[in-house]
Parts: structure tokens; sequence; C-alpha cells
């Protein structure tokens, strides 16, 4: 089938910087991300042909992406493990979480435990802000399917950055009364 | 409220954070964690929203970039080898999975699982006293003149016991003709021996590609006739088959085979006997492995290292071959095969 590369990188270039961006963020760092995104696009260039509705190219070309960092950068489950373990350590030297290196790390933290699908949906949702139903229409799937995936997604994320939570002197048994962290206490 | 409840209302944007809450949250560190956890995760998210952004790669550079790529896939592509070999590259997955079908394949035709198969019936009497010894001796006369010749009798306090029947038909027959002879009608117990064989799945196949069976259960002696030999011809044997019942029910399969030998106009003639036995009425036929080794010109050593290669490719690694001179002067090669069995 002949490709009309023309047209396709013509489709391209306006949605360009938020495509890399979005492939950067899905792989984790700026030398992953790019050659996920030039695998992708190579991928997408090789199928325009099947492409019938130009006007849904975005969410074809970020459903290419998705799936190609599935088949060639998705990670198993035990490298997962691995490198929330490194993530970790690194991250214990530092105890300060609101500083900006450490905000940074905690988000690599928390994305390293979901998988493909569900850290491509945060990133497009939290990061990106694509709406529910434009994810829907990405994922041929019902909004409340979305919203539950999302919902998942988050808690995995939150039970990956409890081990960091700091133990410090206020967190204390019953017996001896525990104090709100301040930010718990504001939320009244 | 319980931490569940809690968790709930916490992961519910929309819900009102009430003393309840708050409470639980003073009186619960996991929860608490849990909170401090959340937020963390909304503040490097929100951080992470504002941050600016790397700079992206200039459109054109990554057009040039792109298609070089392309280029040097399609080259690499040309011949059907490497365009395979890109294609699994890329899919490391279905190479697994292809890889891990293979293994699985090895594991069930060459694994040596062990199986059970039945190689005779023994029936058993309990509590018939003295009537045992006095009907041993005819018993056993009855059934050599049925055939039956391997057949062993043995007595006890308790039991009288028949031995060495070839098949459940036997063992029905036997213990019949003990009850007629004993003049009793007591309730025979047929009994099973198995043995514990084992071999890869492919070797069991190949054995039972060597055995012919067929089912003999409400079919006429002409039509089991007509089956055997269609089915030997199948296998590549010419069979003059006869099959006939005798007035007491029982039926015989004679059997004439003969086979051609290769290209030379040699034939093996063959006789086997067998009885409609088994389960269910079935007739097996087991047929014979040939092996041809010629003799002339050769050493002793020549023809048992050849029949060892002939027994081999026919799935058979532990036979005892020997070659001793024969009474018209031609060389005698004789083969023995020794089994395990366990039972």
């Amino acid at each position: 089938m002949q490709v009309d590369s023309e047209k396709f990188w013509k489709l391209l270039e306006p949605i360009h910087p938020k495509a890399e961006s979005f492939c950067r963020r899905l792989a984790g760092n700026r030398d992953d991300g790019d050659d996920l995104y030039q695998e992708a696009l190579l991928a997408a260039l090789a199928r325009f042909g099947t492409l019938r509705d130009e006007g849904a190219f975005k969410p074809w070309l970020y459903r290419i992406a998705i799936n190609t960092h599935k088949n060639r950068f998705g990670r198993g489950w035990w490298r997962k493990r691995v490198r929330l373990d490194d993530l970790a350590d690194e991250l214990q030297s530092n105890e300060d979480l609101s500083s900006d290196y450490s905000r940074k790390k905690c988000l690599q933290i928390a994305l390293s435990a979901l998988d493909t699908n569900e850290r491509a949906l945060i990133v497009l949702h939290e990061l990106e802000g694509w709406s529910i139903g434009e994810l829907g229409k990405l994922y041929v799937r019902p909004e409340g399917t979305i919203k539950a995936r999302l919902w998942r997604a988050r808690q995995k994320m939150r039970k990956a950055l409890i081990p960091l939570v700091p133990q410090n002197e206020k967190n204390k048994t019953r017996e001896d009364g525990y104090e709100l962290p301040e930010s718990t206490a504001t939320a009244e | 409220m319980n931490c569940r409840k809690a968790r709930l209302l916490l992961n519910n944007k929309d819900a009102i954070i009430n003393m309840e809450l708050i409470k639980h949250l003073k009186n619960c560190p996991s929860c608490a964690r849990e909170v401090h956890a959340s937020e963390i995760l909304e503040s490097a998210l929100r951080h992470e929203r504002g941050a600016q952004p790397a700079p992206e790669t200039p459109f054109n550079i990554l057009r040039a970039k792109v298609d070089a790529l392309s280029t040097r896939r399609t080259i690499k592509e040309k011949t059907i080898m490497s365009r395979i070999k890109n294609q699994l590259a890329r899919r490391p997955r279905l190479v697994a999975g292809f890889g891990l079908a293979l293994v699985a394949f090895l594991f069930v035709t060459l694994f040596p699982f062990s199986y059970t198969r039945t190689v005779g019936y023994t029936v058993s009497f309990n509590n018939i006293g003295s009537l045992a010894t006095q009907t041993s001796e005819p018993l056993a006369k009855v059934l050599s003149s049925m055939g039956y010749k391997d057949v062993n009798i043995m007595i006890t306090d308790e039991e009288f016991k028949i031995t060495g029947l070839p098949t459940r038909d036997a063992a029905r027959e036997a213990s019949l003709a003990f009850q007629k002879l004993a003049g009793i009608s007591a309730e025979p117990l047929i009994n099973k021996v198995t043995e514990k064989a084992s071999g890869s799945l492919y070797a069991q196949a190949l054995e039972k590609q060597r055995t012919i069976e067929i089912d003999a259960a409400g079919k006429s002696d002409s039509e089991i006739q007509a089956e055997l030999t269609q089915k030997l011809s199948e296998a590549g044997y010419q069979a003059n088959v006869s099959v006939t019942t005798d007035p007491s029910g029982e039926r015989k399969v004679l059997i004439d085979m003969s086979k051609e030998a290769g290209d030379t106009t040699e034939k093996e003639n063959m006789i086997i006997n067998c009885k409609d036995g088994g389960d269910s009425g079935k007739v097996s036929v087991g047929l014979p492995i040939p092996l041809k080794v010629e003799t002339e010109g050769k050493t002793d050593d020549q023809i048992i290292q050849e029949m060892k290669a002939k027994l081999a490719e026919q799935g058979i690694t532990d036979a005892e071959v020997t070659v001793s001179p024969g009474p018209d002067g031609k060389k005698r090669v004789e083969v023995k095969v020794q089994k395990e069995e366990h039972r």
C-alpha cells in the first residue's frame, strides 16, 4: 500500500510537541521517550494507509505510541519491582519530600508502579489534561470504565508512596496520642 | 468508622470530610499514612503539571531522523529472513510464547510418563473349603484343553485363586469351569493384573500403532473378517483372515499375513492366532516388527551392530543381540528384549 507520507507529516506537525511530551512522560525519561516517539512514528507511518478518518489521527497516533511502549519498552513485573526499589533507595537519603527533586522522584516512583495502560491514563488525564470523554474515545471504552481505571491507578500510586511517608514523632500509637499532620487538619 | 469507609471517603473527591473521619485518622496511623501519601502524590502531580517541559525536537530534524530510520529498516528487511528477524525482535513476547510452546511440546512428547497397562486377570473364590483341593487338578486339565496353558492355581485356607489368565473372557470361562466342576454358585472375584510402564507419549503412540484393534461387539463373523482384512491391508499386510464362532460361543480369529519386504520379492509369512477377548469384545492384533539383516560376508560384530541399529529405529534400545551358527550353516541372529515390569 502506497503511504502518503507528506499527508502524515502534515497531520503530525501541529500535535508534535504534545505527542513527544506524552512519549517522554510515558517512558519516564527524555532519552527513552524520544526513542519511543520515533518507534511509534515509524509504526504509524507504516500503517498510515489504514487510517480512514484523518480527524482521528491524534488518538490513533497515541494508541500506537501506547502499544509500542507496551511491546518494546513495557517492563515485566520483576523489573518493575527492581526499578521501584532503586528509585526508593535514591529518595531515602533526601528526606524533604517538598523539594522539586523529591517531588519528581516521588512521581517517578508512583508511575513505576503502574502498567503501560494505567500510566498512559494518568499521564493523559492528570498531566496532559485530557477529559474522561476523550480518554473514552482513545480506549473505545465507556466513561465509567475509564473513571474506574483511573481510580485504581491512583490507588496503586498511593500505595507505592506509602513507604516514603516519614515516620516522625507525631505518628504515634493510640496510647501515646496521635496528632494529625497539619495539611489534613486544614481540610476540615 | 472503619478503615474501609474512611478510605472510600478519602478516595472520593466530592466527599465531605467530617468529624468522624478526622477522629478515625487521629486513631489510625495506617489511614493517616495513606492520606499523607495521597498528599505527596497530589503535590507531585501539581508540580509536574506546572513544570517547564523539556525543549521539543525541531520538527524537520525529527522528520529527517524518522525517514533515515525507515530507510535503514527497509534495507534491513529486504530478505525474508531479515524481515522475520526484525518482526520477531519487535515482538519479544510472541517469541517467548513460541519458545514456551515448543518446550511444552518437547516435554509432553519426550518425557517418559508412566502409564498402567493390563497384563492379565485373576479369578478368586473365597471360603470354599475342601472343594478347592478336589477340583484343582481337573480344573487345570480343563483350562489346558481350553488353551490356557500358563495358568496357576493357588489354594490357601481362605482363598482359591487362578492366575495367569490373559483376558477378562478367559477369566469368566475359568470361573464358569470351576463353578461347574465344584458344583457351586459362589460369585467369583475377577481382578485385573496391571503393570506400570513408562514411555513418552510418542513412544506410547508408536506402541498403539503396532496393534490393530477392532470392536467386535454386535458384529457377525463376516463383518469382523472384512474389517480386519481391510485394516491389515491399510497397514501394508496381505492377509487371509478367517473368523469362526464355535457352538459354545467362543470366537476364533485366524490370520495368515504376508508383507512385501522392500524392493525384493521375498515375503514374510506370519500366522497369528488370536481370540476374541479383552474388554468390550475388542479384537486386538499385534503386528510384528519386521527386521531383516543380511549376514553373508559380514562379521558377527557387524551383524550385531546392524541389528541393534534397526532395533533402535523401532525404539528398542536395550536389546541383547547374539549371533551363533545355525543348523543349516547360516548364521542365526537372536534378539532378547527385556522390559522392567512393575506390578
